[in-house]
């Protein structure tokens, strides 16, 4: 398995649509992910499959144990890692956004405060448009944050805005859109460049 | 759980220093001279020259009067900053170091690394740039280690990136995209930013981009690029017919995290590390803000990295 590639997925619906994306660039993928297996070996393609959260493929990938990997650009952009961000997968589209309670108002606030799971995002949009912020991380529930004081907004990845609406909550303003990203170690693409760039240029013509 | 004993310690430090021994017989061979480095760097000094390096990585230091300082995060300028001001003119110095480097993880801890770094300067003949990546593959060879050398051209890209642009701002962006090589983002900027017709190929698949110069020149022929880009490409062409070996890779995309390179550019990885072990290059244009431009180049290697490889086949 020494010459396998290592592929690391995010766990979920992502990483279903991923190996349907890889089925229609022509591989045939006969893996199951519906075992609790959390590597999976294929022997036809010698791939091998991990499946981990979608945050910790980012560290699979910088660290070498796995050549490349799908996550999101959220993910992405808050750890500002080495790797190659090889190509838009065009799926898992959501968007980063600003929400807080309906008929709010925000003015006469002269520090914005603001729970999210994306600290540094949230301060480089911010410190972009020379708003003063205070920051609550936090690393899940973060709608219930605005609803009980513990912040004036949220900024978090918004899919469908169910959650938003369930809590209350509205979309105050549209930061930017999101996808899942192929992404690389650049020790592994230089070590698997032929089968690297096979794969994405496949990809390239189904995306 | 067991814990490393004093013997097994003592064990990896007689290895650290037979690699370190076998780099620096090889090095003395070769005339090379050992210096001593500074630790600090002046912070504007430092950060000013080396715009594309991550500030939250390097360590600061601050001194009483207010003084901010950088734990150097490299070597090369700390080096290029002693010479160059008492270099006296067509004299080639071929010196190396053994020290340490300074930077912040993700998660704010200060990591030091071991590096090995040789630098020749006044030196500008085509044949030192191929016969430094020589001796690297040598010193490499001597541990039965054969990496995966990657070659490029900042110059290249500069000049690339210079004529695809118009203000500082979308450089910048252009080289960070480059850096990634995030071809969906590239797509975007060149049709976002008005990239110039002629440019939009060349820029478009710098990815795909090998050793096939002759094919790049006649593209630059073709659409009237800048006239600079055929002296590169013609470089590239010498380099490679100097270098006839198997673990050369070429890759026109190649981007280093330092500014000051202005040549060809170079990084080795060996399968399984996370990281190159060792990146160097032809950093001209970096002597220049220290008073006078002397031709300059060299390369620098991760020494826990290469003792790791080592200990690790046995």
């Amino acid at each position: 398995m020494d010459n396998y590639l290592k592929i690391a997925l995010p766990k979920g619906r992502l990483a279903k649509d991923v190996l349907d994306i890889m089925r229609k660039a022509g591989y045939v993928i006969n893996i199951d992910l519906d075992t609790r297996k959390l590597v999976l070996i294929d022997e036809t393609n010698k791939f091998v499959y991990m499946l981990v959260k979608p945050i910790d493929v980012l560290t699979y990938v910088i660290e070498g144990v796995c050549d490349i990997g799908v996550t999101g650009k959220d993910v992405i952009d808050e750890g500002n890692p080495d790797i190659y961000e090889l190509m838009d997968l065009g799926v898992g589209k959501c968007r980063f956004s600003v929400a807080g309670r309906s008929n709010q108002s925000l003015l006469n606030k002269p520090t914005l405060k603001i729970a999210t799971k994306y600290p540094k995002v949230t301060t480089k949009y911010y410190s972009d448009k020379n708003q003063k912020i205070s920051i609550v991380k936090l690393s899940g529930s973060v709608e219930l944050a605005p609803l009980i004081g513990l912040s004036d907004v949220i900024v978090d990845i918004v899919e469908t805005g169910n959650t938003l609406t369930a809590n209350k909550l509205q979309i105050l303003e549209e930061m930017y859109e999101l996808s899942a990203r192929l992404i690389s170690n650049k020790s592994s693409y230089r070590v698997y460049y032929d089968t690297i760039t096979t794969l994405q240029r496949r990809i390239e013509k189904v995306v | 759980m067991d814990f490393t004993t004093i013997n097994e310690e003592l064990f990896f430090i007689q290895k650290r220093n037979e690699v370190i021994r076998n780099i620096e017989e090889l090095l003395f061979q070769k005339d090379y001279i050992k210096v001593e480095t500074d630790y600090f760097e002046e912070y504007d000094k430092y950060v000013e020259l080396n715009q594309r390096q991550d500030r939250q990585k390097m360590v600061k230091v601050q001194d009483n009067s207010g003084r901010v300082l950088v734990l150097r995060p490299d070597i090369t300028s700390n080096i290029i900053k002693q010479v160059i001001p008492r270099y006296l003119d067509n004299s080639i110095l071929k010196l190396y170091y053994l020290d340490s480097i300074f930077s912040v993880d993700v998660n704010g801890i200060i990591e030091q690394k071991k590096q090995c770094g040789v630098e020749i300067i006044g030196d500008k003949k085509t044949e030192t740039d191929t016969d430094l990546i020589q001796m690297v593959i040598t010193l490499f060879e001597n541990f039965q280690i054969e990496p995966i050398i990657e070659i490029g051209n900042q110059q290249f890209i500069n000049i690339l990136i210079e004529q695809s642009t118009t203000t500082e701002e979308q450089r910048k962006t252009l080289m960070k995209i480059i850096q990634r090589k995030s071809k969906n983002e590239l797509l975007r900027f060149i049709a976002l930013y008005n990239v110039p017709n002629k440019y939009q190929e060349l820029l478009s698949n710098i990815f795909q981009y090998q050793n096939d110069f002759e094919q790049i020149k006649d593209l630059i022929i073709e659409n009237k690029l800048d006239q600079r880009l055929l002296k590169v490409m013609d470089k590239m062409i010498t380099i490679k017919n100097l270098l006839q070996q198997d673990a050369i890779r070429y890759d026109l995309s190649l981007v280093t995290d330092f500014d000051y390179y202005s040549g060809i550019i170079f990084k080795g990885y060996i399968k399984g590390m996370k990281t190159d072990i060792f990146r160097g290059g032809r950093y001209d244009l970096l002597t220049k803000e220290y008073g006078k431009e002397v031709p300059a180049l060299g390369f620098s290697i991760d020494i826990q990295s290469l003792i790791e490889v080592v200990i690790g086949n046995g």
